[in-house]
C-alpha cells in the first residue's frame, strides 16, 4: 500500500467577528514577489460552494460534500470530486432528498480513497427541536452507499464528527440531549462501524459541545474523540478518549487545563493521526494541545494569556504543523485583530497579525464587532498561507478584496472580489503541481443569492 | 413521564417561532401572580420597575409589529349613515367570543373591519381554513361561515369594505399542490429512530371572496395571476375598498408588489406591479386612499436578515399602473409593518426604526402638497419605542401614538405646526403578540379617532375629538395578559369595535367588544 503524497490539507472556515489584542507583530514585510492571481471567474451553480467540507483522496484528488436547500425545496446532500488538475467533477447525490434541512456536514477519507460523511437531519423545516445523526460511505469509485441513521431524536444536535480507518472502521460522534432514564440528558455519543456493521451509539461524555471531533490514527488503528465535559458554567473542560481496535475504549482524559473554562474550542486532525486542539476565550486567552500519532497528547501551551476570541479555527498539515486563526479583542477601546499562529509539535509558535481595525458602531449606536472570513492552506512542504476578507461591519454592502498572506514572511497578495456583495466562506487549497486555488462565496445583496468565484495562480 | 417530556419537547417549537402553549401558560401564571397597584404614572412605573421595560422589549422582539390602518378604515366610496353624535358616549359592551377556543398550539390571528354603518366583519384562519363572522349594526352576531375549501392551507386573511358597507371582501393566501415526503428512519438494529413527514413542492396563490348585502358570499376567485413556490411571497396581503364596490388587492411576489382590482361583478382587472429600483425582498404592503388615488406603502430590504434594515417605499397609482416608488425613509425593523393614515390628499406613514443611531424609535414621513417630508423621529431618542399608530382628525391634525416599555405615548402635529412633545396616556405598552400590525389608531371616517391603549392585563380606549384626547375607559378588563390587542375599528356612527386575542389555560380565542349608539342591540348579546 502506498501513501500518496498530498500537496495540501485545507480546512476552509468562516470566521466571524473579532477584536483587538495586544503585542504581536504585524504581517512581515515583503520578501519575495509572488505570482499574480488570475482573473476571478464565476463558477456554475453545480460547483461545490466554498463552505463545502472537503477531504483529501489519494492522487491529489479532493472530495467535497455539501447540503443544499434552494428556495424551500427538499434538501439535497451532494458530493463532487476534484481531480488533481483542479477541475471539479459533476455532483453526485450522497443521500436521498429530504423535506428538512441537513446541518453539521463532515467528511473524511482514508488512504484507500474511501470517504465517509456524517450530518444532522432536522425533524422540521425550520427551528429543529430534534435531529438525527446520519452517515453514508463513499467507495473508492466515488459511489455512495445507503444512508444509515445513528441516533434517535436528539435535542440540540447541530454538529457531527467522523473518522475513518483504512480497514473501514469508522466512528461518528455527536452531542445533544437524548432520552435516558426517563428524561433528557446532554451528552456526547459515539457510534462505531466495525467489520462493516454499525453499532449503537455509546455515551462517551456528559457534556454537550458543537466542536466535538473524531480523528483516525492509522499507525495504532485507533480513533480519538474529543468533547467538552460540562459540569456547570465554571467547570468546562476539553476531554479526549481513544478507541482501539484491540482493547476498546480507554478512560477519558482532560486535555484543557482545570481553570481554562473555554468559551471557544476547535479541533483538527490529519490522515496521519495528528490532532490539534485549541480553546480559549472568555478573557482567558488562547491555548492549544498537540496529539501526535504515537506519543499521545502533549502538554497544553498558551498562545495568548488573555483576551476574547471569536471565529477560532484550526488547520493541520501532513507533518503535524498547525495553523490557528482567531479574531482577538480585549475591550471596546482596543483594536480588533485577525491573527494567525503557526505551531509545530515542539517548536515555538509563530504569530502573524493579519489585520487590525477598530470596533465599529452598529444599529442603535451599539459597539459592533467586525467580521472576517478566512481559510488556511498548508502544503506538504511546510508552507502555510491564510486567505482572509474583511473587516466587514454589519451594515457593509461589499467586501472589496481577499488578501492571501503567506505565513513565511512573503508578501501578501490580493484578489479583487466581484459583484455587489459580502464575501462569505473562503477556501484556499493547492493542487499536486503546486498551483493555488482560491474559491469564495459572495452573498449578493441585489437578489439575495450566493455566487461562487474562483481564482488561481501557478 | 418520559413520554410527556418528549411530547413537550417535540411541541416546543411550532412553526414560525410562535410562542408555545406552554410558554403562554407560563406567562399567564406569572402574570396572575404579579401584584397590581405598583405604578403612579406611565413614566414612574417604568422608572421604578426596569423589568417592565425589559418585558416590553422582549415582547417587541418576539412579536414585533405595527399596523395597518387602511384595512381597518371604512372603505372608500361609501356614504355614512347619519347618526346622532351623542351616541359616542355609549359604553363598551361585554367581550363576545366570536370563535370557540382554538386547539392547543393554534394561535388565532384575527382581523376585523367596520363599515360606515357600524357593521363588523371578523375573519381568521383556523385549522387551515378561513372563517368569518359578521355582526350587523344592530346585532346580533351571525353564524360562522367557512370561506375556504378543505385542506388548502390558509394564512392570515385581510378584510375590507366598499360601497358604504354594502360590499366586503376577504382575501387570503392559499396553498396549492405539493406532495408529502414521508421517511422512516431506522437505527442500526432496525428499530425506528423517527419519522419525518413534510409537504414539499407547494405553490401559493392569493384568493378572495366577495360579500354583498344582497347576494351574500360570492365564489372563490384566484386573484394572483401566478403562483409562487416561495413561502414568503403572498404572506402579507393588503386590500382597499374602491368606488363602485371594487377592491384593490396587493401582495408581494418575487421582489415586487403586485396589485389587482377585484371588480364589483367579480371580474379581475389586469395585474400591475410596483418594482423597487434595487433588487431585494419586498413585504408588508399597506394600501391607502390618497384623495381618491390608491397609494401602496411597503417595506423593501436587500437582504431579509436582522442586520439589514428595511426601507419604507411608497408608490401612487398612475392610471392603471403605478408610479416609480419613492423612498420615504430607512430603518424599518425586520418583520415590522408601517402604519398609514390618510385624510384627503394627506398621508402619514409611521414605522418603527432602529437605525437612527439611538434606541429603536418611531419615525414618520408625511405627504402633503405633493411631496413627502423627510423622515422625522418623534419618540424620545433615549427610550425604545414600538407599536406606532397614526391618524388624522377633521382639523387635519396628525395624531401618532406608540408604546415605550410600559407606557403608551401620544404626539400630535397641527397643520403647519411641529410635533408636540410625547405625552404619556396609559400605564402600559400596547403590544399585540399575534396581530402586531393592527394600527391602534382607528379613524371613524368623519374626522374623529379612537385610540387603543394598553393596560396591564386589559385594553383601554380613548376618543380623540375636537383636537383633544378624552379620558381612557376600560374596554376589556382582561385579555388573559396584556398582549392580546389585535385591532380596533370605528365608524362615523360612533360605533367602534375592539378585537382581541384572548388567552387561557385551555387555549387561545377571539373576542370582540363593541361600543355602539344606545339602543342598537347591544343587549342582544348578553349571555
Amino acid at each position: 500500500m502506498t501513501t500518496p503524497r498530498r500537496s495540501l490539507l485545507c480546512i476552509a472556515t468562516l470566521a466571524l467577528a473579532g477584536v483587538a489584542g495586544c503585542g504581536g507583530t504585524d504581517a512581515p514585510a515583503q520578501q519575495a514577489t509572488p505570482s499574480a492571481w488570475r482573473t476571478p471567474e464565476l463558477q456554475p451553480p453545480t460547483t461545490p460552494p466554498a463552505a463545502a467540507r472537503i477531504a483529501g483522496l489519494p492522487g491529489g484528488r479532493v472530495v467535497a460534500v455539501w447540503a443544499t436547500r434552494p428556495g424551500g425545496t427538499p434538501s439535497r446532500l451532494l458530493s463532487a470530486i476534484r481531480e488533481a488538475d483542479g477541475t471539479w467533477g459533476a455532483p453526485r447525490q450522497v443521500a436521498p432528498r429530504e423535506p428538512v434541512p441537513r446541518t453539521g456536514v463532515r467528511v473524511t477519507a482514508n488512504r484507500r480513497g474511501q470517504a465517509i460523511a456524517s450530518w444532522a437531519l432536522w425533524d422540521r423545516p425550520s427551528g429543529a427541536v430534534f435531529a438525527f445523526t446520519q452517515t453514508a460511505t463513499m467507495a473508492a469509485d466515488g459511489t455512495w452507499g445507503p444512508t444509515q441513521t445513528l441516533s434517535r431524536g436528539t435535542n440540540g444536535l447541530a454538529e457531527t464528527g467522523v473518522a475513518h480507518l483504512d480497514d473501514g472502521t469508522a466512528m461518528v460522534v455527536w452531542s445533544g440531549s437524548e432520552r435516558r432514564d426517563g428524561s433528557y440528558h446532554p451528552g456526547s455519543k459515539a457510534a462505531l462501524r466495525v467489520r462493516g456493521r454499525w453499532q449503537a451509539g455509546r455515551v462517551i461524555g456528559d457534556g454537550q459541545r458543537y466542536q466535538l471531533a473524531a480523528a483516525a490514527v492509522p499507525s495504532t488503528r485507533s480513533i480519538v474523540t474529543t468533547w467538552e465535559r460540562f459540569d456547570g458554567n465554571t467547570k468546562r473542560r476539553l476531554m479526549s478518549q481513544t478507541w482501539r481496535s484491540r482493547g476498546g475504549w480507554t478512560p477519558p482524559r482532560a486535555v484543557s487545563g482545570p481553570s481554562d473554562r473555554p468559551q471557544e474550542m476547535t479541533t483538527a486532525a490529519n490522515p496521519a493521526g495528528w490532532i490539534i486542539a485549541a480553546w480559549g476565550g472568555g478573557g482567558r486567552g488562547l491555548h492549544i494541545a498537540h496529539r501526535s500519532p504515537t506519543g499521545g497528547w502533549g502538554t497544553p501551551r498558551t498562545l495568548l494569556s488573555s483576551g476574547y476570541l471569536q471565529g477560532l479555527t484550526a488547520s493541520l498539515g501532513d507533518d503535524g504543523t498547525a495553523v490557528i486563526t482567531a479574531t482577538i479583542w480585549r475591550g471596546a477601546t482596543r483594536p480588533v485583530r485577525l491573527e494567525a499562529w503557526t505551531v509545530t509539535a515542539n517548536g515555538a509558535p509563530s504569530r502573524t497579525v493579519l489585520s487590525r481595525t477598530r470596533i465599529g458602531t452598529g444599529p442603535g449606536n451599539r459597539p459592533s464587532l467586525p467580521s472576517y472570513s478566512s481559510a488556511v492552506n498548508l502544503t506538504a512542504g511546510g508552507g502555510a498561507a491564510v486567505a482572509w476578507a474583511g473587516p466587514t461591519q454589519p451594515q457593509d454592502r461589499s467586501t472589496p478584496v481577499i488578501t492571501v498572506t503567506p505565513l513565511d514572511g512573503s508578501a501578501p497578495t490580493t484578489v479583487p472580489t466581484t459583484g455587489d456583495g459580502v464575501v462569505g466562506a473562503i477556501r484556499l487549497t493547492g493542487t499536486r503541481d503546486g498551483a493555488e486555488l482560491l474559491e469564495w462565496e459572495v452573498q449578493v445583496l441585489t437578489g439575495n443569492r450566493t455566487e461562487t468565484y474562483r481564482a488561481s495562480r501557478p | 413521564m418520559a413520554a410527556d417530556l418528549e411530547t413537550r419537547l417535540r411541541l416546543a417549537r411550532p412553526a414560525d417561532g410562535e410562542p408555545t402553549a406552554e410558554a403562554t401558560a407560563r406567562a399567564l401564571r406569572a402574570f396572575s401572580r404579579r401584584r397590581r397597584g405598583r405604578g403612579r404614572s406611565a413614566v414612574a412605573w417604568v422608572t421604578r420597575t426596569p423589568r417592565g421595560r425589559l418585558l416590553g422589549v422582549a415582547v417587541l422582539l418576539a412579536a414585533g409589529g405595527t399596523g395597518v390602518a387602511a384595512t381597518l378604515l371604512p372603505g372608500g366610496g361609501g356614504r355614512a349613515t347619519p347618526v346622532s353624535r351623542g351616541a359616542i358616549t355609549a359604553e363598551w359592551g361585554p367581550a363576545f367570543a366570536v370563535a370557540p377556543v382554538f386547539p392547543r398550539g393554534q394561535i388565532p390571528k384575527p382581523v376585523a373591519g367596520m363599515d360606515p354603518s357600524g357593521a363588523v366583519l371578523v375573519a381568521w384562519s383556523r385549522g387551515r381554513r378561513i372563517e368569518v363572522r359578521r355582526r350587523p349594526p344592530d346585532g346580533p352576531w351571525g353564524p360562522t361561515t367557512r370561506l375556504s375549501g378543505i385542506g388548502v392551507g390558509t394564512a392570515r386573511p385581510e378584510v375590507a369594505f366598499a360601497d358604504g358597507g354594502r360590499a366586503a371582501v376577504v382575501v387570503w393566501r392559499e396553498r396549492m399542490g405539493g406532495r408529502v415526503i414521508r421517511r422512516v428512519l431506522r437505527l442500526p438494529d432496525g428499530s425506528v429512530a423517527g419519522v419525518i413527514q413534510r409537504r414539499v413542492g407547494t405553490r401559493y396563490v392569493v384568493v378572495a371572496r366577495r360579500w354583498s348585502a344582497t347576494g351574500g358570499w360570492g365564489p372563490r376567485v384566484q386573484v394572483s395571476p401566478d403562483s409562487s413556490g416561495n413561502r414568503r411571497d403572498m404572506s402579507d396581503l393588503a386590500v382597499l375598498g374602491r368606488p363602485n364596490g371594487a377592491f384593490l388587492i396587493a401582495w408581494p411576489h418575487a421582489g415586487r408588489i403586485q396589485t389587482r382590482t377585484l371588480r364589483a361583478d367579480g371580474g379581475l382587472g389586469d395585474p400591475q406591479e410596483v418594482t423597487p429600483p434595487r433588487a431585494g425582498e419586498v413585504s408588508e404592503p399597506v394600501l391607502a386612499d390618497r384623495g381618491g388615488t390608491p397609494l401602496v406603502v411597503f417595506a423593501h430590504r436587500e437582504r431579509p436578515v436582522w442586520s439589514h434594515d428595511g426601507a419604507v417605499m411608497a408608490s401612487a397609482a398612475d392610471g392603471p399602473g403605478w408610479e416609480p416608488p419613492v423612498r420615504l425613509g430607512t430603518g424599518l425593523a425586520l418583520n415590522e409593518r408601517p402604519v398609514v393614515a390618510a385624510r384627503g390628499s394627506r398621508i402619514l406613514v409611521a414605522w418603527t426604526s432602529r437605525s437612527t443611531g439611538t434606541p429603536m424609535g418611531i419615525v414618520v414621513s408625511e405627504h402633503a402638497g405633493g411631496t413627502w417630508s423627510p423622515q422625522v423621529r418623534i419618540s424620545s431618542p433615549r427610550r425604545e419605542a414600538y407599536s406606532p399608530g397614526a391618524g388624522f382628525d377633521r382639523a387635519g391634525t396628525a395624531v401618532a401614538s406608540w408604546s415605550v416599555g410600559a407606557a403608551t405615548q401620544v404626539s400630535t402635529r397641527a397643520p403647519g405646526g411641529a410635533w408636540t412633545a410625547p405625552a404619556g396616556v396609559s400605564r402600559a405598552g400596547l403590544t399585540g403578540a399575534y396581530s402586531p400590525e393592527a394600527n391602534p389608531v382607528a379613524s371613524t371616517g368623519d374626522g374623529d379617532l379612537v385610540l387603543a391603549l394598553g393596560t396591564r392585563g386589559g385594553l383601554r380606549v380613548a376618543d380623540w375629538r375636537g383636537g383633544r384626547l378624552g379620558g381612557p375607559v376600560t374596554a376589556a378588563g382582561s385579555t388573559g395578559w396584556q398582549f392580546g390587542y389585535s385591532g380596533i375599528a370605528a365608524a362615523p356612527t360612533g360605533s367602534a369595535a375592539l378585537l382581541m386575542t384572548t388567552f387561557s389555560e385551555d387555549g387561545a380565542g377571539i373576542s370582540v367588544t363593541i361600543r355602539e349608539p344606545a339602543g342598537l342591540g347591544r343587549d342582544k348579546e348578553a349571555g
